[in-house]
């Protein structure tokens, strides 16, 4: 435990202070960087499989689909592959997929690696339908890409990708 | 004897009769299967399912009668040759419906029901390996309506209300035991232009004694499909084709496959007949940011071997016994109009473009690329030869169809989707020398 005393050498006092604050930065940081992000709880793992995913994976996992439940449509887009952005302005990319409900659930069921940079991730998630009031629960595979160290979603859209 | 046994003797010499009862009815303008333009018939047809990630297809069957409950068999198939991936019975109680979803279960196919006319509740079913091995992610969906029945408790009261989902199910298993032979009753009609035969027999259920009336297949039955994207908001629904007068007294159960050359009062050929179409008509956009698609489906090629042959080992080969697609190639030509009438000779407007104008796969969707922006197409198909003639169930009258026997829709697609029935001129028919326009006589199937 850092103590934080201050003492009669002027020195002493000097080095104490910069400790406490660099203690104090260490603690802000650790902070922020363990916030969840907002819209995150809507996430959850089944038994079993929150192990089994690379951290680096994990954490933009959970910060693409929490910026899904906010509909944050700055940070989905920039968390899309490189080659959906290359193919897509950011506008383009709004008028597809800006018509996307927030989700109300998102469960990791599993994990499939197809390569090390390459990772199908099995969810069990919910959306709502407007139309009926009621909840669709939908399995799809996840799929993410690792470019320049970096995991990006790839947003399937099977109709719409087989007829645009 | 005891009352149960009585009648049960009874409904075994009733069975008898219905064997060495001979065929009463050839091919008859007046009582023949037609394809509904109400919408309600007694076997309906889903042209299209898909599912894959997000994408899944919900299926909607609806009893639209007030007095019948039905026992329907729900058949799931591929797209190249129809070849069966799936099948079971559904038990529709009077005014009553069953809906199911097709989904992707994590890269599996899955039916998944929680209904209660479904064959088990809930129902967790994956599609099956087809004969010839072709993938079953996206198809269609048949409907066959097997037989229709009414009931009475033990002091001859007629049930109303709600019908339990286990008395109908063992109403129709005490039927299929009770019988042998092809058909349950031999002579559907009940006189002519009508389909209103029916026997009796009793049914134990739950301790209790019942007494059944059952009918050929009545026409009662509706549906529609959704094909959606819950995560998109993207919703695309259709209304079923469905099928009149078919008239089905064939013992159908789900160890053989039902496909229209075994099932109802008709040949294939006489069902190919009723849904001929001369030619189909869609209107296109075609731009940077619109796309239109032709949707076809062939449901009664019946290019797939008989599933449960030796033929169906689960393999495709080449040549495969299993697939007669090529054989059974229909003829694509077309009229392309832009909006001032200017035609073009452009054939190649079709992508992917069917090799050598002709469309092997039973379900087709390509995308339309003709030279004009906005305007429409008359797309003329012609079914191979083979398939336009043969005769009708009573084994001796020619009956032959002009065009193609197809389902046609169309995609629009934007930043939407919409997919919309195509219109249609209507195929001329002949049968026994007789030609019919096989749309006026939809409008009237029951002449007398």
């Amino acid at each position: 435990m850092m103590r934080c005393s201050i003492t009669a050498n002027r020195w002493s006092k000097t080095a104490n202070l910069v400790l406490c604050l660099c203690a104090l930065c260490f603690v802000l940081q650790m902070v922020s960087c363990s916030r969840t992000p907002e819209g995150a709880q809507i996430i959850s793992f089944a038994p079993g499989v929150e192990e089994k995913l690379p951290k680096d994976l994990k954490n933009a996992f959970i910060h693409y689909w929490a910026a899904r439940a906010r509909l944050d449509w700055n940070t989905i887009y920039e968390m899309e592959a490189p080659h959906l952005r290359w193919r897509y302005t950011k506008e383009a990319f709004m008028d597809r997929y800006a018509r996307a409900p927030k989700p109300v659930s998102v469960q990791v069921t599993g994990i499939t690696m197809a390569h090390d940079q390459v990772a199908d991730v099995s969810i069990t998630c919910v959306f709502p339908d407007k139309r009926t009031g009621k909840e669709e629960t939908l399995y799809p595979r996840d799929r993410w890409l690792k470019v320049g160290g970096k995991w990006y979603h790839i947003w399937k859209l099977p109709i719409l990708d087989n007829f645009l | 004897m005891n009352l149960k046994k009585l009648f049960g003797c009874g409904a075994a010499l009733g069975a008898a009769a219905c064997l060495f009862a001979s065929p009463s009815q050839a091919y008859d303008a007046d009582f023949h299967v037609y394809q509904a333009g109400n919408g309600v018939g007694d076997a309906l047809i889903y042209p299209i399912y898909a599912v894959g990630g997000t994408v899944k297809t919900n299926l909607r069957v609806v009893n639209t009668s007030s007095t019948y409950s039905v026992v329907a068999k729900v058949v799931f198939r591929e797209p190249n040759t129809s070849c069966e991936s799936r099948d079971f019975f559904i038990y529709l109680s009077p005014n009553d419906e069953w809906t199911a979803d097709i989904v992707d279960a994590n890269g599996t196919t899955k039916i998944v029901s929680t209904d209660d006319s479904s064959p088990e509740v809930p129902l967790n079913v994956g599609m099956a390996t087809t004969c010839n091995g072709y993938d079953a992610s996206v198809g269609y969906v048949e409907v066959y309506g097997v037989a229709a029945m009414t009931f009475t408790d033990s002091n001859n009261n007629t049930l109303t209300g709600p019908i339990s989902k286990g008395l109908i199910q063992t109403a129709y298993g005490t039927l299929y035991n009770g019988t042998s032979g092809l058909s349950f009753l031999s002579d559907p009609m009940g006189g002519h232009a009508t389909c209103v035969n029916s026997g009796t027999m009793q049914v134990t259920y739950s301790d209790k004694i019942y007494g059944m009336r059952y009918y050929p297949s009545q026409n009662v039955l509706a549906g529609v499909e959704e094909v959606k994207d819950p995560s998109m908001n993207l919703v695309m629904p259709m209304v079923a084709t469905a099928l009149a007068n078919n008239c089905n007294t064939q013992r159908v159960s789900v160890f053989e496959e039902t496909r229209w050359d075994n099932y109802g009062y008709n040949s294939a050929v006489e069902v190919r007949s009723a849904i001929a179409k001369s030619a189909i008509h869609i209107p296109y956009r075609n731009d940077a940011s619109n796309s239109t698609f032709a949707v076809f489906n062939f449901p009664v090629k019946l290019s797939c071997c008989l599933s449960g042959g030796s033929d169906c080992d689960g393999v495709l080969s080449s040549p495969d016994a299993c697939d007669l697609s090529k054989d059974y190639g229909t003829s694509i030509a077309q009229n392309i109009y832009d909006l001032q009438e200017n035609t073009t000779t452009t054939t190649t407007i079709y992508s992917p473009a069917p090799p050598g104008a002709k469309i092997e796969k039973e379900v087709y969707i390509g995308q339309l690329t003709p030279p004009f922006a906005e305007g429409w197409v008359r797309v003329k198909l012609t079914d191979a030869s083979v398939q336009q003639s043969g005769t009708a169930y009573d084994g001796t009258t020619a009956v032959s169809y002009a065009g193609s026997a197809v389902i046609p829709s169309y995609l629009q697609a934007a930043y939407d989707l919409t997919w919309v029935p195509a219109t249609f001129d209507c195929s001329v028919v002949t049968a026994g020398g007789v030609a019919v326009d096989n749309c006026t006589y939809q409008l009237a199937p029951n002449k007398k």
